[in-house]
């Protein structure tokens, strides 16, 4: 297989593992505060992210940023909750203003930096010293982004056979940014940094 | 616990020697080589130290090489730790000669007694200086360099 496609592979696998919840955790919390009409906003979000993310990746991978990686372990969990109390204050208020849409973004792409540290010190740690980092970190970059969209996809195919079912999707929402916090917690609970 | 659950190898055959440098996540090895060897605490620090010896058991076991149905086993030289801490890096050294032209084939089963999806990759050169990227799964322990 090649050096390209191996990587890609264990982006993918990066995201959608099961025991790496926080990342998965963050891309439902922030979807959750829109609908399938909103397509646009949605791409804009994932866009923001990914701009973020492949940022920090790519710093963190060339040895231009180096952060704590107990740290990093420790923000990302934040970022979580503070997109899912974010979600509350939105299912109270209702529908997005165009002022509170664009602090999204801003808030989203701050967020990608922070997890795009989190990806970086795991797949940095792995390469080794003098080889060519640029075709391992592309291909795990574009690796992460595929599974987030597969996550984003599957998530609204979920909401859309839901609110069929259930006339009341806000309530459904509320139910899973909750779960998301209670998930989240347990997280920061079994952290490394806290033992 | 991180979702990554792989380790990289890079080998090289110089002079008739195997040389090899392992990345492996230093959280999953230190837990395993622990529970698998009774150790209270796996220390790296010194190739003395009883988590250094007990590696070096687990490698005998999971890493080798094989040319000619003959196995060739490898010695630790040289524990590092990347400067996040998060990996192992092991330098290894064979402890028999390897004949870089005849076929080879390489055993490793690092971390597969605890985590089916585990992945090991070694990257190699072959005699053609072409990289070649191996992947080691549960259920392809064994694979042909060349």
């Amino acid at each position: 297989m090649s050096e390209f496609l191996t990587y890609l592979k264990i982006g993918v696998q990066h995201i959608l593992d099961i025991n790496g919840l926080d990342h998965l955790l963050f891309i439902i919390s922030f979807c959750l505060l829109y609908s399938l009409k909103e397509l646009r906003e949605i791409v804009l979000l994932i866009t923001a992210f990914t701009i973020g993310h492949s940022i920090t990746l790519i710093l963190a991978g060339f040895s231009i940023v180096t952060v704590n990686s107990k740290l990093i372990e420790l923000l990302i969990p934040i970022t979580i909750l503070i997109s899912c109390i974010k979600n509350f204050i939105g299912f109270a208020k209702g529908s997005q203003t165009k002022v509170s849409l664009s602090i999204h973004y801003f808030i989203i792409l701050f967020f990608g930096l922070i997890h795009g540290l989190g990806f970086s010190n795991f797949i940095k740690s792995l390469l080794f010293e003098g080889e060519n980092y640029i075709i391992p970190i592309l291909g795990f970059n574009i690796g992460i982004e595929l599974a987030q969209l597969v996550v984003v996809t599957i998530f609204y195919m979920l909401l859309f056979a839901i609110c069929k079912i259930w006339d009341n999707l806000k309530w459904f929402k509320v139910i899973v940014n909750t779960t998301i916090i209670l998930i989240t917690l347990y997280l920061i609970s079994k952290l490394e940094i806290f033992h | 616990m991180h979702p990554l659950k792989m380790s990289n190898s890079k080998l090289t055959i110089e002079n008739d020697i195997a040389k090899v440098e392992m990345r492996i996540f230093l959280d999953d090895l230190t837990f395993h080589i622990q529970q698998k060897y009774r150790i209270k605490r796996a220390d790296f620090s010194t190739l003395e130290s009883y988590g250094a010896l007990a590696l070096q058991r687990y490698i005998n076991d999971c890493f080798y090489l094989t040319q000619n149905d003959k196995n060739i086993h490898f010695k630790i030289e040289k524990i590092d730790f990347t400067e996040n801490n998060i990996a192992l890096i092991v330098y290894l050294r064979s402890v028999t000669n390897v004949n870089a032209n005849d076929p080879i084939k390489a055993k490793n089963t690092m971390m597969f007694d605890i985590f089916k999806k585990q992945e090991n990759l070694i990257r190699f050169k072959t005699t053609g200086n072409q990289l070649k990227i191996i992947s080691h799964k549960i259920d392809k322990p064994i694979q042909e360099l060349q």
